[in-house]
């Protein structure tokens, strides 16, 4: 078990291979405070400090990160960042073609141009045999449908006890 | 012969579910010519009574799976209701309810088995299993099919394949071994498996090889064959890997992008930032 940011990661949940977007991801590196800030990088911590755990970083993810003074990106043994290349692109035309990303976009009002980033990230996903993708919001859920890819949110992998007392918490802070 | 069927092939029996379960064939020609589909094995030696049994049923059940999930694909029904056999020769003679769908699928299965077009999802299982069944027929034995006008000899893989096609690729590699003349690098990928290439100069041979047994991050321009394996390629360049480990880790990402991802400082809001729906709290 690993403790980050008052939030205790089960370890043995943690998956060993997944795919981190880019909102879990820049709420990790820890400029960032909101409600999910201290989940993802309790989360990112325990994958770090947990031997034989792997995350990867679509290339998408890359550039939706990068603001500010470009620098060479880390290679590191836990943290891994993978191409769409041309695999990763038969896969997003084969399996998520343009037909679905349309009525995704009827149906969720987002922008036909974003969805097909959002795709190529599953894509990439499903391309580089991830477990899960590890995500905050709801759009990957829909498309990785399409590939068989499960989604997971964060706090999937806390620790049973403590999230029993989260929910005890948010239902006293209710009443 | 529904119950053979369905048990040498649930998906077939799966798709038309109404198949009685009495004895179907209409053995004595009374299907019309149009309303058949026609597989038949050809060969030197190839006679009624001396062919490998197991291998042309399985590869022509294989293959009618194939057109219903095509069909499918198209949001269409083929079923196969009946079969015989013609006299004096090795050719089944699928009873087919719809001809004509059965003929564009039927072309639309050509592609896909030749290699000449992507399968779409779902389509590529049943594209390997035809292979897979192509392949233990006896050499020199070829399938054939007739359905509607149409007739195609049923490729093997390779056959008329697209020829294997080269790209660029990036990969986390385990060094395997390095050495010959010229120098080769066997690597290991967790997804693309083992495979190896050639690098162009000694010195970055040496250079690799100080990383036996350990990873590192290559570029490479690799060959592929018609399966998607690497068979073939060439290092262009490699980058070894920070042997930090735990929070030494996680510190270098957060120093990364305190630099690269700095003006994040000044977003409210990530996800309306990158556009993308509310999250799930």
């Amino acid at each position: 078990m690993t403790k980050s940011a008052s939030v205790e990661i089960d370890t043995k949940l943690l998956p060993g291979r997944c795919l981190v977007d880019t909102g879990v991801l820049i709420r990790a590196m820890g400029q960032f405070e909101d409600e999910t800030a201290g989940l993802c990088q309790a989360f990112f911590d325990a994958m770090v400090k947990s031997k034989n755990k792997r995350m990867y970083v679509a290339a998408p993810t890359v550039a939706e990160m990068l603001r500010g003074n470009p620098q060479p990106l880390p290679r590191t043994r836990s943290l891994v960042v993978v191409s769409f290349d041309n695999s990763a692109a038969e896969l997003l035309g084969t399996e998520i073609p343009v037909r679905v990303l349309k009525e995704l976009r009827a149906n969720t009002g987002l922008s036909l141009s974003y969805l097909k980033y959002d795709a190529m990230i599953v894509a990439c996903a499903k391309r580089w045999n991830v477990e899960c993708i590890v995500a905050l919001d709801t759009d990957h859920v829909v498309l990785a449908t399409h590939v068989n890819m499960p989604v997971n949110h964060p706090r999937d992998f806390i620790h049973r006890q403590t999230r029993l007392q989260l929910v005890e918490i948010a239902a006293n802070s209710d009443s | 012969m529904s119950q053979w069927f369905r048990a040498l092939y649930p998906p077939v029996a799966r798709q038309c579910p109404l198949l009685p379960d009495t004895v179907l064939p209409v053995a004595r020609g009374r299907i019309s010519q149009s309303a058949e589909l026609s597989w038949e094995i050809r060969g030197a030696g190839v006679r009624p009574e001396r062919f490998d049994v197991p291998a042309a049923l399985g590869a022509a059940t294989a293959y009618l799976a194939l057109l219903q999930r095509v069909a499918e694909i198209r949001n269409e029904r083929l079923c196969f209701t009946g079969m015989r056999i013609e006299p004096g020769s090795v050719a089944f003679k699928f009873q087919v309810d719809e001809p004509v769908i059965a003929r564009t699928v039927a072309k639309d299965a050509k592609e896909y088995l030749e290699g000449r077009r992507l399968p779409p999802r779902g389509v590529t299982t049943r594209v390997r299993e035809v292979h897979s069944w192509v392949e233990r027929l006896p050499e020199g034995y070829t399938a054939h099919v007739r359905v509607a006008n149409f007739e195609s000899e049923v490729a093997r893989r390779g056959q008329n394949q697209m020829g294997p096609r080269a790209e660029w690729v990036e990969l986390r590699i385990i060094v395997m071994r390095v050495g010959g003349k010229p120098p080769k690098l066997a690597a290991f990928n967790e997804v693309e498996g083992g495979f190896t290439c050639a690098i162009s100069e000694e010195q970055q041979a040496q250079a690799i090889a100080r990383n036996l047994y350990r990873e590192v991050d290559m570029s490479a321009e690799i060959v592929r064959d018609i399966d998607g394996k690497i068979v073939d390629g060439t290092l262009i360049s490699f980058h070894e890997i920070d042997e930090i480990e735990g929070e030494a880790e996680a510190d270098a990402w957060r120093a990364w992008f305190s630099e690269a991802g700095g003006d994040w400082d000044e977003v409210e809001d990530i996800e309306v930032e990158l556009e993308r729906s509310r999250i799930i709290s």
